[in-house]
């Protein structure tokens, strides 16, 4: 009886999916819109440039997920904020051999961005030489002054996919952790 | 967020998009509201109808024509990329004649740069560039990446530094 009460209640839960809306931000050439495929496509396509930015609905788990692929580039900055509004949570996505770029993600993440949300630092690229492992990031970032947020970090690749998924399921478990209190 | 209506009449300026509820409305410019084109996006649905999405509402246009929702693709788009950008950058760097086709496939007015390997490029070439790595070349928008562009990075594209790269 108690297993047909569970399985009544997982159709219900089906039949009305949770949706979240989230967005991926990150300096120019991370790989956002690369990790956007790979998460909708599982494969790796090749990309241009985005202009502004590129949104797509995809299906992960039991939520239907919206995720807005952001590129405003410098001009842009200020202009963030209305897309980070109404939103569940965002990935920020920092290409791990890219020194040059760290000071600018630190920077955005530290000044411009709405840090209440539940986010997650990518630190894509792992499959390439030269790339730094999370943990060297986070120093890079000075994340661990933020430690009052909730954020996370993971390693991942647009290329290969690999830690990809894991790292939007922990996303989507942070916006159901938020979503509870 | 959908809203429906019929008959509007638009008017695409510079950096919005006015809309209006009658024709009469639009020349008396009385309208019932602007998008600001810094925050949109157009995305072409079918052969006569195309999306003008902003992070908080999407507005769905049909058109009588295909010829014509062409043309209100093409000036959203602009209209957008204009928004987004200063083009004090690019035209400097466009005052060097060897900067004003991409080094790599020739199209015209490239908007996108290289700037350790100091060559202008297009688009679809900048594509290419990034994905070589950063290691090897550093793509960056003329137009939407005003800040990077110090002095010293602008005068090494001028005159007497006309520099091709092949890969």
């Amino acid at each position: 009886m108690g297993t047909l009460v569970s399985r009544v209640q997982g159709l219900c839960g089906r039949s009305h999916p949770r949706k979240a809306s989230i967005v991926i931000i990150g300096p120019h050439g991370s790989g956002k819109t690369t990790l956007l495929y790979r998460l909708k496509l599982n494969k790796a396509v090749e990309t241009i440039p985005t202009p502004t930015y590129i949104v797509e609905t995809l299906i992960f788990e039991d939520i239907i997920l919206l995720v807005w692929d952001v590129s405003l580039g410098a001009m842009g900055g200020p202009l963030k904020k209305h897309f980070l509004e109404g939103r569940q949570g965002f990935l920020y996505v920092v290409d791990s051999t890219d020194s040059e770029t760290f000071s600018d993600a630190r920077d955005e993440l530290f000044y411009n961005i709405n840090l209440d949300l539940p986010f997650i630092v990518l630190a894509n690229k792992q499959d390439l030489d030269g790339a730094c492992s999370p943990s060297e990031l986070v120093d890079h970032l000075k994340l661990d002054t933020l430690r009052a947020r909730k954020w996370d970090v993971c390693g991942c690749s647009g290329i290969t996919g690999e830690g990809v998924h894991e790292a939007l399921e922990k996303l989507c478990k942070m916006i159901a952790e938020a979503e509870k209190q | 967020m959908r809203g429906e209506a019929k008959d509007v009449c638009g008017r695409l300026a510079r950096r919005q998009v006015y809309l209006y509820k009658s024709e009469e409305d639009f020349v008396v410019g009385v309208g019932t509201t602007s998008i600001d084109m810094n925050l949109g996006n157009v995305k072409e649905v079918d052969k006569k109808s195309f999306d003008l999405t902003t992070p908080y509402r999407t507005f769905s246009f049909i058109t009588d024509h295909e010829q014509e929702r062409r043309e209100w693709v093409e000036a959203m788009k602009q209209s957008i990329t204009c928004a987004l950008s200063n083009y004090e950058v690019a035209q400097r760097i466009w005052s060097e004649e060897s900067n004003r086709t991409c080094a790599d496939c020739g199209a015209p007015k490239p908007d996108w740069a290289s700037i350790n390997l100091c060559v202008v490029i297009c688009k679809k070439c900048a594509g290419e560039h990034r994905s070589l790595g950063p290691s090897i070349s550093k793509v960056r928008s003329l137009k939407m990446d005003n800040k990077i562009w110090t002095e010293e990075l602008i005068e090494v594209r001028l005159p007497g530094s006309s520099i091709l790269c092949e890969y």
